[in-house]
């Protein structure tokens, strides 16, 4: 009769196999942080997006202190003030003490969600100091503060584009794959055109297309669009692989035989069986997504200013002298890394979990 | 006579023609089934039995496949001219199928009685609560074990003999009034096969329905039919009721077939063959095309394809010399053993 293994759901079953990974469930814990960070940005951060100190440009991340006179007194900066302009050197005002404090209420209202106004913040400090946690921009703009903004954008320009492509591929794929004959070969040769040029020329000719000076909100579409665009192709080719050989598969032949057409067979009975696999592949084509925004953005024809991403934040790292002098502007480069390394460990995970010899329960 | 046929094959002719060749997988094929009647259709791998079953529920794959001639007459009205649309109405509600792999028969991302819903929900206006309880109750019908249960697991959840019950179960849900069983033992163990025979046999006193039983185990053509058409390379060599079928076969191919069964208690060597090969389908011999096997091959053989004629009320043989096989003056079977001891 049934035993414990075929008690267990599918879901079940994927969820054992996948806890067996560390490096993939430390990846989806790093993802679910992000994005959650991001939803929350205007709680975590203690700046909003655009708020800017010319005073203080460049300034180095402030060092938060616990102790003071050898006695804890909670977490405090210290107030500090510009030395030397040219270089951008700062230096702390000794003994002028500022607390950290929790729950501010901050200058500038916004909405949880999108639904609930609050003007409550995560942390702040009082004027004149400042707490730069990764530091300053040019403008004096909080990096750590942008950076959570910027996640906004950054990550979910990939989840967006990755959805895109994923229902044109699909679609696409899945036809080409079913139907055969003149609509596979001009889709195939179609794809093989995007797939030939490479990428990044095919973006740059692709916003050449598009005006220059167009609101962040609607640039935030183009690039979408763009990305999207070039990256259907691959999953196109992938679907279509597999639905050649899952069209031959007896279970097709028996659905045919009970009088499901040909739209019914290939959504309900083809392309499911894909979707394993196809998870897998969507999940390791995301940093792709996201690394082509950066790219457009770090070039300057992306995101515009003052709206904040993690491509048009590295720009400022492009010369030398900050690379030199400034080292924490390259901190949106170390998120980028996180991000793509955590897609890529989760995609392996999930690769190893929906695995379907491993999903039978143990016959392979 | 005729109208009570449910199913009534004609003259079916189904070709696939590839770069190389046309091969013609069935060429004139005509066989029929009344209601509660089994015809089983007998032939080696290759001989065009799946092809003829696929024909009927115009499955063949189009290209390189190509129904070219005949008629498939199901109550009278004829398949090969019907639309698409209808066509698939009549799929899975009036004539269904069951495969041979029960292993790949079934999708592996649904559960059962998703699956056995699927035909009902096709085919007849009912909600899903509905079709859910229909599908417990095809599960019940079909000898599997707490339904209520197992309507809610995955194909690999279940055994072999499990899934061809879920297949049964799938094909039946419409009652439909004629079942095409392609091999559907093959590939379960002898137990099971016995069960599932016997399945098939119940539910067909219970429904009523025409079954179209493909097989090349002739135990089981014994055990379940009441008429066989035996097919070779692409036609049916003999045609008639079980009991002729075994008692007194006038072809020469299934005398050999029938001679290849291993007897209890006989000794031997080596198992009985039919000596060659089954013909590739693209280059079949010039007259008959049994003839480069066959012990008792004349002349005549070589260059004339014999016609089916009717040797005896209800049975009907491909070969020139069945009339001597009737009259007692040859003895084919005796030919047969010469060749292969």
């Amino acid at each position: 009769m049934t035993t414990a293994v075929n008690d267990r759901s599918p879901w079940q079953i994927f969820w054992r196999e996948f806890k067996k990974s560390p490096v993939a469930l430390a990846g989806a814990g790093i993802l679910i942080l992000l994005y959650g960070a991001a939803i929350f940005a205007d709680f975590l951060a203690p700046w909003p997006m655009p708020q800017q100190d010319l005073d203080f440009g460049y300034h180095p991340p402030t060092p938060v202190h616990w102790f003071a006179d050898g006695r804890f007194v909670g977490p405090h900066v210290l107030a500090s003030e510009l030395v030397d302009i040219g270089r951008s050197t700062y230096r702390t005002i000794p003994g002028e003490r500022h607390p950290v404090r929790f729950f501010v209420q901050g200058r500038q209202e916004y909405r949880v969600l999108g639904l609930f106004p609050t003007r409550t913040r995560l942390f702040g400090v009082d004027p004149p100091a400042h707490l730069y946690l990764f530091g300053s921009d040019k403008y004096g703009r909080d990096t750590y503060s942008r950076l959570l903004y910027g996640s906004r954008v950054s990550l979910s320009i990939g989840l967006i584009g990755i959805a895109i492509s994923f229902l044109i591929g699909t679609l696409v794929g899945g036809l080409s794959g079913y139907l055969g004959k003149g609509f596979d070969l001009v889709v195939m040769r179609v794809t093989e055109l995007i797939m030939s040029v490479p990428a990044l020329y095919l973006i740059l000719a692709l916003r050449a297309s598009f005006p220059s000076n167009v609101p962040s909100d609607r640039m935030y579409l183009i690039i979408v669009v763009i990305l999207a665009f070039i990256g259907w192709a691959s999953l196109a080719r992938i679907v279509r692989g597999m639905v050649l050989s899952l069209r031959e598969q007896e279970y097709v032949n028996a659905a045919r035989a009970l009088g499901a057409g040909t739209l019914r067979i290939l959504f309900r009975h083809i392309l499911p069986n894909t979707m394993s696999f196809l998870i897998v592949a969507a999940t390791i084509a995301v940093p792709g997504y996201i690394l082509g925004e950066v790219t457009l953005s770090f070039l300057g024809i992306g995101i515009q200013e003052p709206q904040a991403s993690w491509g048009n934040m590295l720009t400022e790292a492009q010369n030398i002298r900050v690379l030199k002098s400034m080292p924490w502007m390259l901190i949106p480069g170390f998120f980028i890394f996180i991000v793509v390394l955590a897609y890529n460990f989760l995609g392996d995970g999930l690769a190893d979990a929906l695995n379907p010899r491993k999903v039978t329960g143990g016959k392979s | 006579m005729t109208e009570a046929f449910v199913l009534e094959v004609r003259d079916l002719r189904t070709h696939f023609v590839t770069d190389d060749a046309t091969v013609k997988a069935v060429d004139g094929v005509s066989f029929a089934v009344r209601a509660g009647e089994t015809l089983g259709i007998v032939g080696e791998s290759g001989c065009g039995k799946s092809v003829t079953s696929l024909s009927i529920l115009r499955l063949i794959p189009s290209p390189p496949g190509k129904i070219v001639g005949g008629e498939i007459l199901f109550k009278g009205t004829n398949l090969l001219s019907l639309p698409d649309p209808a066509m698939r109405k009549i799929r899975g509600n009036d004539i269904s199928m069951i495969f041979q792999e029960p292993m790949t028969s079934l999708n592996p991302v649904y559960t059962c009685g998703d699956q056995i819903m699927e035909a009902v929900i096709l085919h007849q206006k009912v909600g899903k609560a509905e079709a859910r309880t229909r599908a417990i109750e095809m599960l019940r019908l079909v000898g599997i074990p707490s339904p209520e249960q197992r309507v809610d697991e995955y194909p690999h959840q279940l055994s072999g003999g499990m899934r061809q019950r879920v297949m049964i179960a799938m094909a039946l849900s419409c009652q439909p009034e004629v079942l095409i069983a392609d091999e559907p033992t093959t590939a379960l163990d002898v137990t099971i096969q016995a069960q599932i025979l016997e399945l098939l046999n119940r539910l067909q006193r219970e429904m009523g329905m025409a079954i179209l039983l493909i097989t090349h185990d002739l135990g089981v053509v014994a055990e379940t039919c009441n008429r066989v058409a035996v097919m070779y390379a692409g036609q049916v060599v003999e045609y008639a009721g079980v009991e002729d079928i075994f008692a007194r076969p006038r072809m020469p191919y299934t005398v050999g077939l029938l001679g290849s069964i291993p007897k209890l208690g006989e000794e031997r060597e080596r198992l009985r063959v039919i000596p060659g090969n089954v013909p590739n389908p693209s280059e079949f011999p010039s007259g008959c095309k049994f003839h480069p096997r066959c012990p008792v091959a004349i002349d005549r053989c070589k260059v004339e394809n014999p016609p089916l004629t009717t040797i005896r009320p209800g049975h009907e043989v491909r070969c020139w010399r069945s009339g001597e096989a009737e009259a007692g003056t040859l003895d084919m079977g005796k030919a047969f053993e010469e060749v292969t001891s």
